[in-house]
């Protein structure tokens, strides 16, 4: 008799093979995890800082706060990260003896060498963002965009994205997560994490800076672009 | 900020509209504009640049002629930097209407037309409709020699293969003007504060720029633009290239001499006859 | 379990459906469309401090202001001054191209021996000890004063240190590359005792008469003389410019007299016997001036007649004559003379007839006009015309006895910008070590033994007097712009270091410890105000009357061009642009950029032809021919050019540089080996400015 011989009725011989509901839900499992956690994973290669810079230690001496070392320029530029100029007056000598320190002053205060930052707010060179726009005229504080990071005690590992070299972390909300955060928080918060030009053009559009543009009603294109 | 008090900095914000004005009577061909547009602008060079089709150049001097014989024969040097487009109703900017990806678009709040290179993918429409052919495409790669690239200007973007670029009335420099307003806590931007890099080597002074809607601006008692009439200079002996296209460019050109200011426009050889009988060439010069 | 067709089909179904709502391939294009914007070949240049630096251009005898921008310690961009010109704008483009030529890969990066293999690099501390070692042969030898020095000008501290130095060692051979302002020394000396130098008051002139003068091109100091033109046509000034082609500067003019090759001269005597038979008031004036009026005004009344000059300039006699009514009826007329760019020795006839029409006009030291200015420069005057290259360069070359067994070069190129360059190469080849102080690599160092490497413009401090027919002379103080990117010195360190290893003799009149010790010294008391202006007014003493002259030398009659009009009916001549460097260094690629079709078409250069003659040649526009002159020959391509003299052809300077650079070398002629040498009776420079020529079927 045909063992695959399916009767009408009741009886039914069970089917050897993987039925194509459970097939289509394996499937789209699998794919969906490994999109949401494996590609991430694959896609960014974790760096740590040149140096464990403590910024909570460093803005309880500074006397202006952020500004004191990333500050703006008589012509309205701003300085960015600060180059190494901006650590020598203090670290001349060996004052605690960690490992950290002592290659800040080998390798870079006596070479006088830019400590070379890994900096997550990096853009393309097709970008210009005027800080003296944001922070003067935009009445922005630095945290609404970095987050507290004067808060943090060590820098936040720089996640660098394999294919186009920037950090995972663009801007700083999250630059402050603690070790322990939920696994859910963290995903929550993977939409902030990236500040792609249409971010950036939310919140103008929020503000109402618009007009200009006879194409797309935004402002001129090269207001933040060169 | 409030979004009130934003709103009305902008709004007190008048529309500016750049543009230049370039006489040719004392314009000498010298190249002095062509080179600082080069070292601004981070133009590359190649080891043979006497293919001028292919050649990238944002400004070009060109040389006109009266072609009479000798010793009759009279030259004029134009150069010709984008036209910055408004078009007829405002934005119908020749290259901006046909971009697919809109890399190239006009600004009404400055009436420059920018072009983005990370938005331009190369298929050239942009080219194929500016009548003026003032965009170049990089065919390949720049390569700069060993040391040079030390001298490129950070303000501007470094174009890779495959996109088209042109003359930007330097608006990096209106970015930087601008960074320094915002920081000292005004809106309004000086004259001198943006001019572009061929304004300001031009060693003859024949080259003026600023912003047309401003009264107080240099430019704007040189040109008197009419607004009404899609922006033709009332001032004499300004004209403008291709006016009859209505392409409605915010670079205007001056010249005492009647052949010169003909030769702004195409025209059949009849109506250049008539156009030119009316006042001879040589009567222009002083005797 | 096994899989079947459908279960596979939902298994992909499912990992799609996954996939899609995942944020993986939504991220992966927009993250590949980054990477591919990304390229690791496209610089980025680092965003930074920007900083204005204040310097003078010292590329060419003009002495610009600049002001230099920088980010960080990039040097970005060159612009200009507006402070310290008076009608504010511009930089010409070899100024402009700064930076390139101070990034360019082509800069002599350190000491450089020539051996067998090529040149290779030594140390600074060899190549003194060679330097050091030859001197002291050559003393030893007894012949100090086989030692000879070229220096590109004679003016300012370097050439100062190059010429005491020769002299410390025992040697009278310092010379330098001789200028528009050594040949006006030279025949006003001879006039009237006293050397000067014009200061041309071009600001205030209402008609400016100009033989040739590419006032729009580069003449003079080039920013100035452009201002003064944009000037003109506010004041109403007439410009009235003589020359054989329409140049830029004549179709910038108010009139252009298209007068015949090499009769500018002749022109201006023939106006100046015009002014003396129709006004008393210049018969006045002559016999105020000269010693012997008679004989000059007999000398014009037998050559100079309006049919002769006619002839002579190819102009009509009525042309001839309203020109110098007109000239003389102009309330502040100036004449000047210096063909081009006014910078290359003038034909000693062309600066007399000049002078003479200046002072009939009664503008000499008036406002408007010509102002006599005294040079302070190094070099002895009487010996100057002893001192032409060309003479120098010959005697090197004698087989027998030569002159020259030890030569130093610095801040010139005499394998380019010398007439008859190929017979130059020759003669330096000849000269058994010659050290050449260079910044970038050009067609002497390519023939040095040693090459030296200097700062460049914008690395280093050196001041750099300006006459170039400016009415108030300027001194500019260059400043280091950029930090030194080579390993290169100050010449002047380096002759004070080999000064003092040469012991006794030399070391006492070598008492600084640097050049910039000996420099700040020099300056004196202006060093404060120079630090801060960079350019200051050189307090020259102006002649306020010139002495009586006897004009009885300069009665001769032209020099005829070698070469008889049957074998070469064509006449070949050169023109200046601002788009090429006619300082005998190589263009920059941005200036290379510039140059119209018209004048190089890929490595061919082109000479303009009048199109009837181009007709009767049997030529149409790009076609190749050889271009033949009693001096050399090259292939060229012939352009149509309505603004060119029938007969005429005419090619550009600043090309035909040595082929290393592929920028700018191995492009076009250097017009240089077709225009050979033409040397003037009084003074011995080369005043050649054209040769007859044919052109030949390739």
């Amino acid at each position: 008799m045909d063992r695959n011989f399916s009767p009408p009725g009741k009886h039914r011989i069970k089917n050897h093979y993987v039925s194509p509901f459970l097939a289509f839900l394996t499937g789209f499992s699998l794919l969906f995890l490994f999109g949401w956690i494996g590609f991430p994973e694959l896609l960014y290669e974790k760096q740590p800082q040149p140096i464990a810079f403590n910024h909570k230690l460093h803005t309880k001496l500074a006397d202006r706060g952020c500004e004191s070392c990333h500050a703006f320029r008589s012509d309205g530029s701003f300085t960015g990260v600060p180059g190494i100029e901006n650590c020598a007056p203090c670290h001349s000598t060996v004052e605690n003896g960690r490992s950290d320190e002592v290659r800040l002053i080998q390798d870079f205060i006596e070479k006088r060498e830019d400590i070379p930052w890994l900096v997550y707010a990096r853009q393309p060179d097709s970008v210009f963002f005027s800080h003296a726009a944001h922070v003067k005229s935009g009445d922005l504080v630095c945290e609404t965009c970095h987050g507290n990071i004067g808060e943090s005690t060590t820098p936040l590992i720089y996640e660098k994205n394999i294919l186009t070299g920037y950090s995972r972390q663009i801007w700083g909300q999250n630059m402050v997560l603690a070790a322990g955060t939920s696994f859910f928080a963290e995903v929550r918060s993977i939409s902030a994490r990236e500040m792609k030009m249409d971010d950036c053009v939310d919140c103008h559009e929020t503000h109402e800076l618009s007009g200009g543009s006879v194409q797309t009603n935004k402002q001129g294109c090269f207001i933040c672009h060169k | 900020m409030s979004k009130q008090t934003m709103m009305k900095k902008r709004e007190q914000e008048k529309r500016r509209k750049f543009g230049m004005l370039i006489d040719l009577d004392r314009c000498t061909g010298c190249g002095s504009c062509m080179v600082a547009c080069m070292s601004e602008n981070n133009i590359p060079f190649r080891k043979d640049e006497t293919d001028k089709l292919t050649s990238i150049n944002w400004i070009r001097v060109f040389k006109l002629s009266n072609h009479k014989p000798f010793p009759e024969t009279e030259i004029c040097f134009l150069p010709m930097p984008c036209m910055h487009c408004q078009g007829k109703e405002t934005g119908h900017t020749p290259c901006v209407s046909v971009c697919p990806v809109t890399a190239t678009d006009y600004d009404s709040s400055t009436g420059i037309v920018s072009q983005i290179y990370s938005r331009c993918f190369g298929c050239r429409y942009c080219m194929v409709a500016c009548p003026y052919h003032s965009r170049s495409f990089n065919w390949s790669d720049a390569v700069w020699p060993e040391g040079m690239e030390k001298m490129l200007n950070p303000q501007v973007s470094p174009r890779m293969r495959g996109v088209v670029e042109k003359c930007s009335f330097c608006y990096h420099r209106y970015q930087e003007a601008r960074d320094k307003a915002h920081f000292e806590g005004r809106r309004n931007i000086a004259e001198e504060a943006y001019q572009t890099a061929c304004t300001e080597s031009c060693p003859a002074g024949a080259i003026t720029f600023g912003d047309l809607n401003n009264p107080g601006h240099r430019i704007h008692q040189m040109v008197q633009p009419d607004l009404e009439n899609g922006g033709r200079p009332k001032q004499k002996n300004v004209f403008r290239l291709l006016e009859r296209l209505g392409t409605n460019p915010a670079v205007y050109y001056s010249s005492t001499r009647t052949w010169v200011r003909n030769m702004g426009d195409n025209r059949l050889l009849q109506e250049n006859r008539q156009h030119t009988a009316a006042g001879s060439n040589l009567q222009d010069r002083r005797a | 379990m096994k899989l079947n067709r459908r279960g596979f089909i939902s298994l992909g179904l499912g990992a799609t459906a996954g996939l899609t709502l995942s944020p993986l391939p939504y991220k992966l294009l927009d993250d590949i469309s980054i990477w591919t914007q990304n390229w690791p070949w496209v610089p980025v240049p680092r965003d930074g401090q920007v900083s204005f630096v204040n310097s003078v251009c010292t590329l060419c005898p003009g002495g610009c202001p600049i002001t230099v921008r920088k980010v960080d310690e990039r040097v970005i961009s060159v612009s200009n001054r507006k402070e310290t010109i008076d009608s504010a704008s511009g930089v010409c483009p070899l100024g402009l191209s700064g930076p390139q030529l101070l990034y360019t890969p082509t800069r002599v990066m350190s000491p450089m021996l020539r051996s067998v293999n090529g040149f290779q690099p030594i140390s600074w501390e060899k190549a003194i000890s060679i330097l050091v070692s030859r001197l002291e042969t050559l003393r030893e030898g007894g012949k100090p004063d086989k030692l000879a020095a070229l220096a590109g000008s004679n003016l300012g501290t370097g050439p100062a240190l190059m010429n005491r130095f020769l002299g410390a060692f025992g040697s009278s051979g310092f010379f330098h590359m001789p200028s528009a302002d050594d040949a006006w020394e030279a025949v006003t000396w001879k006039l009237t005792g006293r050397g000067f130098v014009p200061g041309y008051d071009l600001e205030r002139a209402t008609t400016v008469l100009s033989f040739g003068c590419a006032i729009v091109e580069g003449w003079g100091s080039p920013l100035r003389s452009m201002h003064a033109r944009s000037l003109w046509k506010e004041t109403g000034t007439t410009l009235v410019q003589v020359e054989p082609r329409l140049s830029n500067t004549a179709a910038a003019a108010d009139r252009w007299i298209a007068c015949n090759p090499g009769a500018e001269a002749d022109l201006a005597l023939g106006m100046c016997r015009v002014l003396l038979e129709r006004y008393p008031v210049c018969r006045d004036r002559l016999g105020a001036a000269v010693t012997n009026p008679d004989e000059f005004s007999s000398h014009l009344y037998h050559h100079y007649s309006l049919e002769q000059v006619a002839a002579m300039t190819g102009l009509t006699g009525s042309m001839i004559e309203s020109l110098a009514v007109d000239f003389a009826a102009s309330k502040h007329p100036l004449a000047i003379c210096g063909k081009d760019e006014g910078r290359s020795p003038i034909a000693s006839r062309e600066v007399f007839a000049t002078l003479m029409l200046n002072i009939l006009v009664g503008r000499i030291n008036r406002p408007g006009g010509l102002y006599c200015i005294e040079r302070k420069s190094d070099s002895r005057l009487s010996a100057n015309f002893l001192h032409a290259p060309e003479k120098v360069f010959a005697a090197a070359a004698e087989t027998s006895e030569p002159s020259i067994e030890l030569l130093l070069v610095a801040g010139a190129n005499p394998c380019y910008s010398q007439s008859n360059p190929r017979k130059t190469v020759e003669a330096i080849r000849k000269i058994p070590f010659v050290v050449s102080f260079a910044s970038h690599w050009n067609e002497t160092a390519m023939n040095s033994n040693l090459v030296l490497p200097v700062h460049s413009h914008l690395e280093g401090t050196t001041d750099f007097p300006v006459y170039s027919g400016l009415k108030q002379p300027k001194l500019g103080l260059s400043k280091p712009v950029s930090k030194r990117l080579f390993n290169s010195r100050y010449m002047g360190d380096v002759l004070i270091e080999t000064a003092s290893r040469l012991g006794d003799a030399m070391a006492p009149f070598f008492p600084w410890g640097s050049y910039e010790t000996y420099l700040k010294q020099s300056l004196g008391d202006r060093w404060q105000e120079l630090n801060e202006k960079t350019v200051v007014d050189l307090p020259q003493p102006k002649i306020r009357s010139i002495p009586m002259m006897n004009t009885s030398a300069f009665h001769s009659l032209p020099t005829r061009l070698t070469g008889s009009r049957q074998e070469y009916p064509l006449t070949l001549i050169a023109k200046v642009s601002m788009r090429l460097n006619n300082n005998a260094d190589a263009s920059s690629p941005f200036m290379m950029k510039t140059v119209e079709e018209s004048v190089l078409r890929k490595n061919r250069g082109f000479v303009d032809i009048n199109p009837d003659t181009a007709d009767e040649q049997n030529l149409s526009e790009a076609d190749s021919v050889m271009l033949e002159t009693p001096h050399g020959q090259a292939t060229v391509s012939v352009h149509l050019d309505a603004g060119t003299a029938p007969g005429l052809l005419v090619m550009a300077r600043g090309l035909g540089h040595g082929a290393d650079d592929e920028y700018s070398g191995g492009k076009g002629t250097n017009v240089n080996e077709l225009l050979g040498e033409m040397t003037d009776p009084l003074t011995g420079y080369n005043i050649a400015w054209g040769a007859r020529a044919v052109l030949k079927k390739v």
